[in-house]
């Protein structure tokens, strides 16, 4: 009983973590209808950029706000050189092109050794729940997610900004047609994915090892999470990730050979009986 | 030369389909209501009109202003309200959001959040009812009011009437009237006769994707052959 609680927690853990990776992606379809194949670039630079700047200052704190912030700069480039491209396969591929380019890039920088930041000491005591103890840090990143969560769907909500994101999912034309000018918007929503991104690699790079080949495994969870809670939807990607951090914690530990048999199962289960997510809109 | 619209040898294409073969009209002053068959390229009139499509060539001009090439954002900030075949209102916003979408910085003018209101008092009973479960003729009143909000000089409307109940059909004419006698043009696009000749005297028809004669609103009522020549069979 004791293992499979400890499982739950670990599961439900890894989708905060899981959330903060995908939130940004979906982001970028709703509104844009963006397939960003960089989006596990943004991860390990986030992640990469974290180390370099604990092991230079010791401030892990320093670390994940850098990692984010030069992240966020990435994306905004990146969304520079979209705009030059029309189709929707030019857009994957560029994306993807600039992925692998940096990546490689990341290659010669930090070797092709896995790394892994080091906990903050805030974090560093275990948490005591139903009579045994858990990693505190792990704790802390389900609370991040949820806090980001609660502050996005607050976003989306509350302002008026929020509101064009949700229209512009909707029918961009018609947002154009009421006399906003949505470009402007898409820039401010990459940056925001990109930013979520790479805190995301700093945050997951702390307690999950990375290394070069680590950009494809993110990006193919990121593409689950999505496509299973719908893409364009932010409770989607949250309920999405959930579902696959528990069907992974739990395969496993039960059945590690079969675990991405598992969440490709589940995501297949899924589209069966919901083709657009499960919280996705009805095409 | 002051005319609220002046669209001059339009041609739009979609791949190589000619839709709009030199379409030609001016909007001087309350209306100009265009009818025609389905297909005849109306909508897409609409569309160019509202940079949404492309123009081949000719030009559109917007109160002395060239917005033949404009994006499709800027048009609207120049005062054109735009309320589309079908309404396309957002499934993922409710009535009171479709308002504050438009309305952020339009405090002051003529048409603010409460004029809605005012003007649909239907609406007040349930503003955070989301778009997608309002009634037909609800649905039409956000549309409007979602235009109206740009405080424009001209409002667009792409057969407004579709889909409605007759009695919200009478309702919306009478919209109409009460919008033309406040000082706003109107480019009504329709294919419903009774109100196209309720709100224009006369009505500029459009086959394949031209406009090709102006007839009477008076004599196309009372003409039944010469409705069905035009505007094909039950019209």
């Amino acid at each position: 009983m004791d293992k499979i609680i400890i499982q739950f927690l670990n599961g439900l853990t890894f989708g905060g973590l899981l959330f903060l990776i995908s939130s940004g992606f979906t982001l970028l379809f709703g509104v844009m209808q963006v397939v960003n194949m960089a989006h596990g670039m943004f991860y390990i630079v986030g992640a990469y950029i974290g180390l370099t700047v604990q092991k230079q200052t010791g401030n892990w704190f320093l670390a994940i706000i850098v990692g984010s912030i030069t992240v966020g700069i990435i994306a905004f480039l990146v969304e520079k050189l979209i705009r030059f491209v029309k189709s929707d396969l030019t857009q994957a591929l560029l994306t993807l092109g600039i992925a692998v380019a940096i990546r490689d890039l990341c290659l010669i920088i930090w070797g092709g050794l896995p790394q892994i930041m080091k906990e903050p000491s805030f974090t560093q005591f275990p948490i005591k729940i139903f009579g045994f103890t858990y990693p505190g840090y792990r704790l802390f990143v389900l609370v991040l997610s949820i806090f980001i969560g609660v502050l996005m769907w607050f976003l989306l909500k509350s302002t008026q900004y929020g509101r064009i994101i949700r229209a512009g999912t909707d029918n961009r034309k018609m947002v154009s047609a009421l006399g906003i000018n949505i470009d402007r918007t898409y820039t401010t929503v990459f940056v925001i994915a990109g930013l979520l991104t790479g805190l995301s690699g700093a945050v997951g790079g702390t307690y999950i090892g990375f290394g070069p080949g680590t950009d494809f495994t993110i990006l193919t969870y990121a593409l689950v999470v999505v496509i299973m809670g719908g893409l364009g939807s932010i409770p989607g990607a949250a309920l999405g990730a959930v579902i696959v951090g528990l069907v992974d914690s739990f395969g496993r530990t039960y059945v590690p050979q079969l675990t991405n048999f598992l969440m490709m199962g589940s995501l297949v289960i899924v589209l069966l009986f919901r083709p657009t997510g499960l919280l996705g809109r009805k095409e | 030369m002051n005319e609220i619209l002046s669209v001059n040898d339009i041609n739009s294409h979609y791949g190589s389909s000619h839709v709009l073969q030199g379409v030609t009209f001016e909007l001087k002053d309350k209306i100009v209501a265009i009818v025609g068959r389905n297909g005849m390229g109306k909508s897409t009139l609409v569309k160019v009109i509202m940079g949404l499509v492309p123009t081949t060539s000719g030009k559109t001009i917007l109160k002395g202003i060239d917005i033949t090439n404009k994006k499709t954002y800027q048009i609207a900030s120049l005062g054109v309200g735009y309320i589309p075949q079908g309404r396309e209102l957002f499934p993922s916003l409710s009535v009171n959001e479709h308002f504050q979408l438009v309305t952020r910085h339009n405090t002051g003018k003529a048409w603010n959040i409460e004029s809605i209101y005012n003007l649909f008092p239907n609406l007040k009973k349930q503003p955070n009812k989301g778009a997608a479960f309002l009634s037909g003729g609800e649905q039409q009143m956000v549309a409007i009011g979602r235009a109206l909000l740009v405080n424009p000089s001209l409002l667009i409307m792409d057969e407004p009437s579709e889909g409605l109940a007759p009695i919200m059909v009478k309702s919306l004419i009478e919209t109409c009237k009460q919008l033309m006698s406040s000082g706003i043009s109107i480019l009504l696009v329709e294919q419903n006769i009774h109100v196209a000749t309720s709100l224009a005297e006369e009505l500029h028809i459009m086959v394949s994707g031209r406009i090709v004669q102006k007839v009477d609103s008076e004599t196309i009522l009372h003409d039944i052959s010469l409705r069905q020549k035009l505007l094909g069979v039950g019209a």
